[in-house]
């Protein structure tokens, strides 16, 4: 079943095409991988299908529900959401409260509700506590929730980022380069965590620059170039790909 | 360990909660005279107007140079439906505040969605038209010389007559007003607002309706400074414009300012301050210069704006709150920001892709 499914998406920028008529899709359970060069269009793309930006054309589907164009905030109400490449914390907050902000969705309380403590409120509130709790577990920071988020390592702010948007119980989560800036070993337990995001109902859009790690995680690979998609493939097929392999991976690579 | 630090942090603030409404309890009683205890129903009803602003400098990050025009809309709300209409003070001071809220809707709506200053801009435009309404519609409001005869606020027959009643009643107001606030900045629109300060596209790609929230939290902040206007037109009974012009609206964007903008607490503490600086002002300046006029005043309060933005930009009780902070844990003693190291186009071995399904 598909999820998320784009069609002759394009955004310029001036002169710049950084998406030129690209197609791919994301069925339920698929860790879908989109590598390229510096500049080859992955963040725009990621901003296109978030809502950070709106597309010039093209169409952009969301359980067969058009999306392209809708802000950031709708998207990520309907279970469509991200991390950055250059990274978003809220570092006036804690680490737990970050990740509470990634629940928001799952919350219905309102302003004066919340104001008088309306019944419900507590309870809505120890409920996103909890999922809060969950979500930093489930990436490895449980220990340092009460922690400014500011102060985390650069890494483990990478991980808060991926824990925030997991609280929201996307079907959907688009990460971008969440490896950067991490060492082997953590880079590896993120593989394996990533792997595991289809099994809790979540479809992942990965670009990374790890090849090691993309090669071990992703069910399928679309490969951008200059904004167009040069192939896509299984990492096999990718690996073998003689077109990728010139503009891209380079030969020293395999 | 960090629980119990938790925990004695939480005993501490319930402690200094009773004390604190200890001291408001006993305070009419060792009052003088009345005097002393006019001010203080003042800082009150102030705090709640300031309160309000703080919500939303502090909280949606935006500023409203306008916010004397709520106030006054609230004490000629209060007064006209109590006078004119023989409302009852309650029922009017609702009814002011629902048109308040209104007012400041409509002015949110159409521009919160634009970018930083355009609420302060219109806003400030605002405040000048409804400050030029009060005046100019003398068969309604009195115009420039006011109306008087506003009755003592009441409910049920009760009368808040007397100077120590008042005290009572505005203080309870405050209190309100606090409970309110606080019980919003530790929910979910209130994490919501704060993250919108730390990153507004994160906050988005969360689900968090930026623009919604901005608005509503400026109807609050209006509706806080209408309910403090309403308090203010029955304590004085008398009512003009000159106290919901922009010299006002600058004055309580200090107060917020001074207070510390992400503090509950802080504008009481805010309004205290300006106040107290304003009635030595007005003592000291026809001493020392005996030409300066009431400029000076405006003048000076622009000054200690900027000093403070300056210097102390988390006002009063951030500053202090942040200094103790960083004497007391070395959370922010190792500030290493650690910057995006090199790309790292790994070289893998030749991996095998797992089928997808
Ligand atoms: N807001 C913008 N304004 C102008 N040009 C932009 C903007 N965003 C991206 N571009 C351009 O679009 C192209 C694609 O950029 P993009 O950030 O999507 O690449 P990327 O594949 O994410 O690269 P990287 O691997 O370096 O992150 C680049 O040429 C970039 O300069
Ligand atoms: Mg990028």
């Amino acid at each position: 079943m598909i999820i998320l499914e784009v069609t002759g998406l394009s955004k310029h920028f001036g002169g710049v095409t950084a998406v030129n008529s690209v197609d791919f899709h994301v069925s339920r359970g698929e860790i879908v991988s989109i590598i390229g060069p510096n500049g080859a269009g992955k963040t725009t793309l990621f901003n296109l299908i978030s809502g950070v930006a709106g597309p010039d054309s093209g169409s952009i589907k969301y359980n067969g529900e058009e999306i392209g164009g809708m802000p950031p905030d709708r998207i990520a109400v309907l279970g469509v959401t991200r991390t950055f490449q250059n990274l978003q914390i809220f570092r006036n907050m804690t680490v737990v409260e970050n990740v509470m902000v990634g629940a928001h969705r799952l919350g219905r309380k309102g302003l004066l509700q919340a104001g008088v403590r309306w019944p419900g409120v507590a309870s809505e509130e120890s409920f996103i506590y909890g999922r809060a709790i969950a979500a930093l577990e489930l990436v490895g920071l449980g220990e340092k929730k009460d922690m400014p988020a500011e102060i985390l390592p650069y890494g483990e702010q990478r991980l808060l980022e991926i824990a925030r948007a997991m609280a929201l119980e996307p079907d959907l989560i688009l990460l971008d380069e969440p490896a950067a800036g991490m060492n082997q070993g953590e880079t590896n337990g993120l593989g394996e965590l990533i792997s595991r995001f289809p099994e809790m109902g979540t479809s992942v859009l990965l670009v990374e620059h790890n090849m090691e790690m993309v090669m071990a995680v992703s069910h399928r690979i679309v490969v951008l170039d200059h904004g167009s998609k040069l192939a896509e493939g299984t990492p096999l097929e990718i690996q073998q790909d003689s077109r990728v392999i010139s503009a891209y991976l380079g030969e020293e690579v395999f | 360990m960090i629980q119990s630090g938790l925990l004695s942090k939480k005993v501490a603030r319930y402690l200094l909660f009773l004390i604190f409404i200890a001291i408001l309890g006993t305070l009419p009683l060792l009052m003088p005279n009345t005097y002393y205890l006019g001010n203080i129903v003042l800082i009150g009803i102030y705090s709640i107007m300031v309160i309000g602003l703080c919500l939303l400098m502090g909280y949606a990050g935006q500023v409203s140079l306008g916010h004397a025009a709520f106030y006054g809309l609230g004490a000629y709300g209060s007064g006209l439906l109590t006078v004119n209409w023989g409302w009852q003070p309650l029922p009017a001071m609702l009814a002011a505040a629902l048109i308040t809220a209104l007012v400041a809707f409509l002015i949110g709506i159409s521009t919160l969605k634009l970018k930083e200053h355009y609420l302060a801009l219109a806003t400030l435009g605002s405040g000048v038209i409804i400050y030029i309404f009060f005046n100019e519609q003398v068969n309604l409001t009195g115009g420039p010389s006011g109306f008087s005869g506003i009755p003592y606020f009441s409910i049920a027959g009760w009368e808040f007559g007397s100077e120590i009643r008042y005290y009572y009643l505005v203080w309870f107001f405050v209190l309100l007003a606090v409970a309110f606030a606080r019980n919003l900045v530790n929910s979910r629109i209130g994490r919501a607002l704060r993250a919108l300060h730390g990153s507004e596209l994160a906050a988005a790609c969360m689900g968090v309706p930026a623009y919604k929230y901005k608005v509503q939290i400026f109807v609050l902040s209006a509706v806080y400074g209408s309910i403090a206007g309403s308090l203010y037109a029955h304590y004085v009974t008398f009512i003009s414009p000159s106290p919901f012009g922009f010299q006002a609206s600058v004055e309580f964007v200090l107060m917020a300012a001074i207070g510390g903008l992400a503090s509950i607490w802080g504008p009481i503490l805010g309004v205290a301050a300006v106040l107290t600086l304003t009635e030595l002002l007005r003592a000291l300046v026809p001493v020392l210069i005996p030409t300066a006029g009431g400029e000076f005043e405006i003048i000076f309060f622009g000054l200690i704006l900027v000093a403070v933005m300056i210097f102390m930009p988390e006002g009063l009780t951030g500053g202090i709150k942040n200094r103790w902070a960083k004497r007391k844990s070395g959370y922010y003693s190792g500030k290493e920001q650690a910057e995006g190291p090199a790309r790292n186009v790994a070289l893998p071995p030749a991996a095998d892709g797992r089928a997808a399904e």
